[in-house]
């Protein structure tokens, strides 16, 4: 009883108790959800597929997925954050998968909140530039950065994301950070004195 | 992974992986990691080579969600949450979120309210067709339409 009383204590989950509650029918934990997590998931959709359109449709695809899946929850198994993004991630790479099938760039307005050019053409150079640079990273190694860098994760959870061991995501975010400091600093080494 | 001691070799491939921000490195070796840095001027130097790349990802900006997605998400839960819990206000203020707290928002709603409430009230001149009305008309536009 007592466990059932603290499933986060049990699972180091935190997002147990409002999967519970959407479960029970309480529409103030869905918004809960929602607030908790949607910034986070358009950020890495926004980070992936490079406009604000494809991001924001994934976000809500991945919602509708969501409702589907809480009531269902069970403790024990992933972390929901983990399999939020892991669900993220899978919609975004067949997104950029049949992008690339029909030979589609990503279209539309830019996916960040970049720097508009009255606030600093430069600036906005640069944030296109490393842009550029990450879409140029194998998939696996654009993952992993996104997860660590951008998303903050710590690396059990981006490596359970992946599905790979803390070792493998380490290999992968070395080969990916040096292959950007190749294309970064040693292609355009004044790169840095524009930010 | 776990370390009382830090090797700089092994601070190094931390700082090749993870970067130069300690809040990034595993939870298990940070403080390993940050003794090391306090007293090894080599340590210091792997950390400085890895600011400018460090540099460059904080430089791009995440994408925000708009409002709109906001209320669309929320429009997609299901439906046995969307009635019988709470009240309208909290409906109203789910849907609206950050925007719906912000004390300013709040008069403003109701006054659109009452403005809504009043115009209906005195723009109605007893002229209003009934349904069946409508579906006349409806049909008479019709058959009007072939001429």
């Amino acid at each position: 009883m007592a466990d059932r009383q603290r499933p986060e204590a049990e699972t180091g989950d935190p997002d147990l108790e409002i999967l519970r509650r959407i479960g029970a029918g309480d529409g103030a934990a869905c918004a809960l959800l929602v607030d908790r997590h949607l910034r986070r998931i358009t950020a890495l959709a926004g980070h992936m597929l490079g406009n604000r359109a494809d991001a924001e449709d994934v976000a809500q695809e991945v919602f509708l997925r969501v409702w589907k899946q809480a009531p269902a929850w069970r403790s024990g198994e992933a972390k929901f954050s983990t399999w939020l993004h892991r669900v993220t991630i899978n919609l975004c790479t067949d997104r950029l998968r049949r992008r690339r099938e029909t030979g589609l760039e990503a279209a539309g307005d830019p996916a960040s909140d970049a720097p508009l050019p009255d606030a600093g053409l430069q600036e906005a150079a640069v944030v296109a530039r490393v842009q550029a640079a990450l879409a140029q990273l194998p998939d696996r190694q654009r993952e992993a950065i996104l997860l660590c860098h951008f998303q903050e994760l710590g690396n059990i959870e981006a490596a359970a994301v992946l599905d790979l061991s803390v070792e493998a995501l380490e290999s992968l975010l070395a080969r990916g950070r040096r292959r950007l400091r190749q294309l970064l600093l040693e292609e355009v080494p004044d790169l840095t004195g524009s930010t | 992974m776990m370390s009382e001691t830090m090797t700089l070799e092994r601070l190094r491939a931390l700082i090749a992986a993870y970067g130069g921000k300690p809040s990034n490195w595993p939870a298990a070796e940070r403080a390993a990691a940050e003794a090391l840095l306090a007293r090894s001027p080599e340590a210091r130097a792997a950390l400085a080579e890895a600011e400018p790349l460090d540099t460059l990802l904080d430089a791009v900006p995440a994408l925000a969600p708009s409002p709109a997605l906001r209320a669309a998400v929320l429009a997609g839960m299901p439906r046995s949450n969307r009635s019988g819990r709470g009240t309208w206000w909290q409906g109203m203020r789910d849907l609206l979120g950050e925007f719906g707290t912000l004390p300013a928002v709040r008069p403003l709603l109701f006054a659109s309210l009452l403005l809504g409430l009043f115009a209906g009230y005195f723009s109605d001149d007893g002229s209003t067709e009934s349904n069946t009305d409508l579906i006349q008309l409806a049909v008479y536009d019709d058959a009007y339409s072939e001429y």
